[in-house]
């Protein structure tokens, strides 16, 4: 009686351990993954504030001088330096902001009354306000969405930076080259890993026979799984740029180093799933005279299928997310434009994170958070894909 | 002159170091039942792999003797063990119905040899199987569902109709009707029974009830050698070996 209280009670104290250390990692990874998103979301949105200009000599000014100046002129109105004002017509103006940077000038201007000689219909409760108050407290924050309220400054969906391309200046830096350049990897990749992978596991698994070469396989294809993925990226560097001469930087190189960093996890992860496949399967199509092929392609992989998606994709998603071998292929490079072709000089969702994390400038860092919440989602759905694609298979072959 | 099928000589079977089979030579005559009994480990299910060569895929295994189907060394060069498969059937131990539809495990083995040429044929083939293996009336309405939802002695049935459809000359059963209940058991009995008419059946089986309701010739296997081997009669009323007779009164075994 007393050996099976204490037997609860240990089970209890394991079960109630396990639960905190859950509840710990739950907390942990909330609090990082809302520090992410209350940053990055920013980035979705673009401030702008438009303004119009009152005074007709003012106007007259500005049409006399030639383009560049003018936005030297509004500019120096503005007390805004390193930015570019844009005009739609010619008595409007709008300019892009990035929030914690330009607002706190627009406030200093304000506080200046240097903007009241614009048209900003700014009520005295909000310029009290702005006299007494520091630009990041929070009824400074309020007096900023009341300007939105007022249509002062609007606020709208950030197209551009899902859409747009990389640029030096964060309010037009976009996403978009990235997007691409990891879809031509991800081409490439899949193009090369899933038949390589899943034909080497059939060999191995089903086909080879049991000697001193496939023990050499065997071992080395479990170490390869976990090299570091530098090496591979070396690897890559080393032959397919410097001995195949492929064009440095280009989604064909990323692709190809990925896939031989990925091609032994995938070997490991369908040799799993071939093994998970009865064995009375097997012996029930060998008893009725199929040959070892036949059995492998009609009978072991299609059971294997649900188990073999879902390996194949943890396997790719791991590639999207990898960036140290990239680093070693000349992808970390500032591109311009969304990459045409495969040859042609791209970037990949990581490295497009790593490079504007370490950019000084206002408004980058907040996009990079953008970009890890645009590369999560991107992760969440290719998941989604596998345990769909999983459930698919396997209501369709039944159980066994 | 009796009219043999299979005949073994001289068989030695290893696993590894360890030896399975001790000197078998068995004659299984044509169109007849023979049951293999005897105690768990004794070789028999060993044995019955060997007639198909089942056993080639097992890991470090070592074969010696022949096998002869018609005067044919199923264990020469040039035979070609898929082939031979393809002649000899088999029925396992657990119902193992591919995860597909029924039509498609009975037509499985007629289109992978290339039996059928066009639909029609096919259709009758699984048609006739079905019938033979006393399945068809109860799943002729249903031909698509999985095979895998149909009852364990069913599947068995199913196992049996898959063997059929590939036109063998022998089938190897091994225990086919232990994991099914007495009547399941009942219905498989009297399929075999039937079933002898066309095919040479060598089973496998722990109940010694079984082999003498359906069996003509029994072979008695104790660590790895036939004891003693005979027509079903005699075996069960008549023992000449005392091991055999110990063990059909159950003092072991």
């Amino acid at each position: 009686m007393n050996r099976l209280g204490k037997r609860h009670k240990k089970n209890t104290f394991f079960r109630i351990g396990c639960q905190c250390v859950c509840l710990a990692f739950v907390v942990l990874f909330t609090g990082i993954f809302l520090g992410i998103y209350l940053q990055g979301k920013n980035a979705f949105w673009q401030y702008r504030i438009h303004l119009t200009l009152p005074n007709v000599s003012a106007l007259e000014t500005l049409h006399t001088l030639p383009s560049p100046q003018k936005r030297v002129f509004i500019k120096s109105l503005l007390g805004i330096k390193n930015q570019d004002v844009y005009s739609p017509f010619p008595d409007q103006f709008y300019l892009d902001l990035i929030p914690d940077q330009d607002l706190f000038y627009i406030g200093l201007q304000i506080r200046k009354k240097k903007l009241t000689s614009l048209a900003l219909p700014v009520s005295k409760v909000a310029r009290q306000v702005l006299y007494h108050q520091m630009p990041t407290s929070k009824s400074f924050q309020q007096f900023m969405h009341q300007l939105i309220e007022d249509k002062i400054i609007s606020r709208y969906w950030n197209w551009r930076f899902l859409f747009g391309n990389d640029s030096h200046d964060a309010r037009y830096a976009g996403l978009w080259g990235a997007i691409v350049g990891t879809v031509f990897t991800l081409v490439v990749t899949c193009i090369g890993v899933i038949p390589l992978g899943v034909g080497a596991a059939i060999y191995l698994e089903e086909l080879a026979p049991q000697n001193r070469w496939y023990n050499f396989f065997d071992v080395n294809i479990n170490n390869l799984a976990s090299v570091p993925s530098v090496i591979f990226g070396i690897v890559g560097l080393a032959v397919f740029i410097n001995f195949f001469s492929l064009p440095r930087s280009s989604a064909l190189v990323a692709g190809l180093t990925l896939c031989i960093m990925t091609l032994p996890q995938i070997i490991v992860a369908s040799r799993e799933a071939f093994r998970g496949v009865p064995k009375m399967i097997r012996e029930g199509a060998l008893g009725i005279g199929a040959s070892p092929v036949q059995i492998t392609f009609h009978h072991v992989l299609p059971a294997a299928l649900p188990a073999l998606t879902t390996g194949i994709l943890l396997g790719i998603v791991r590639a999207i997310g990898e960036s140290a071998p990239l680093l070693m292929l000349g992808l970390v490079v500032f591109v311009i434009e969304a990459p045409q072709s495969f040859s042609d000089p791209t970037t990949v969702l990581p490295m497009q994170i790593y490079n504007w994390a370490r950019q000084p400038e206002y408004g980058f860092i907040e996009r990079a958070a953008a970009a890890i919440l645009v590369l999560l989602l991107i992760l969440f759905l290719l998941s989604a894909m596998a345990i769909w694609l999983r459930e698919k298979s396997r209501t369709k072959h039944g159980k066994f | 002159m009796e009219n043999f099928k299979i005949c073994s000589q001289k068989l030695n079977l290893f696993y590894g170091p360890k030896q399975v089979l001790f000197d078998i030579n068995l004659k299984m005559v044509k169109k007849t039942v023979t049951a293999l009994i005897g105690p768990s480990g004794c070789g028999k299910s060993s044995f019955l792999r060997c007639i198909n060569r089942m056993n080639d895929l097992i890991e470090n295994v070592k074969i010696y003797g022949h096998v002869f189907i018609d005067d044919c060394d199923i264990y020469a060069r040039a035979v070609d063990p898929v082939r031979l498969r393809s002649r000899v059937g088999m029925v396992f131990q657990k119902p193992n119905p591919f995860p597909r539809s029924i039509y498609d495990n009975v037509a499985y083995g007629p289109k992978i040899h290339g039996l059928a040429r066009h639909k029609k044929e096919l259709d009758a083939i699984v048609e006739k199987a079905l019938t033979k293996a006393a399945l068809w009336d109860e799943v002729k309405d249903r031909l698509q569902s999985p095979g895998t939802g149909l009852s364990g002695g069913q599947q068995q049935r199913l196992c049996i109709a898959r063997t059929i459809a590939i036109n063998p000359e022998v089938i190897l059963m091994d225990e086919p009707c232990s994991a099914l209940d007495p009547i399941a058991t009942a219905r498989v009995e009297e399929l075999i029974d039937e079933l002898r008419q066309k095919y040479t059946i060598i089973i496998v089986t722990h109940s010694l009830s079984q082999a003498a309701r359906i069996s003509q010739k029994t072979a008695f296997f104790h660590l790895g050698q036939v004891i003693e081997v005979g027509p079903t009669e005699d075996i069960f009323t008549n023992p000449k070996e005392g091991k055999t007779q110990e063990y059909l009164t159950g003092k072991y075994g």
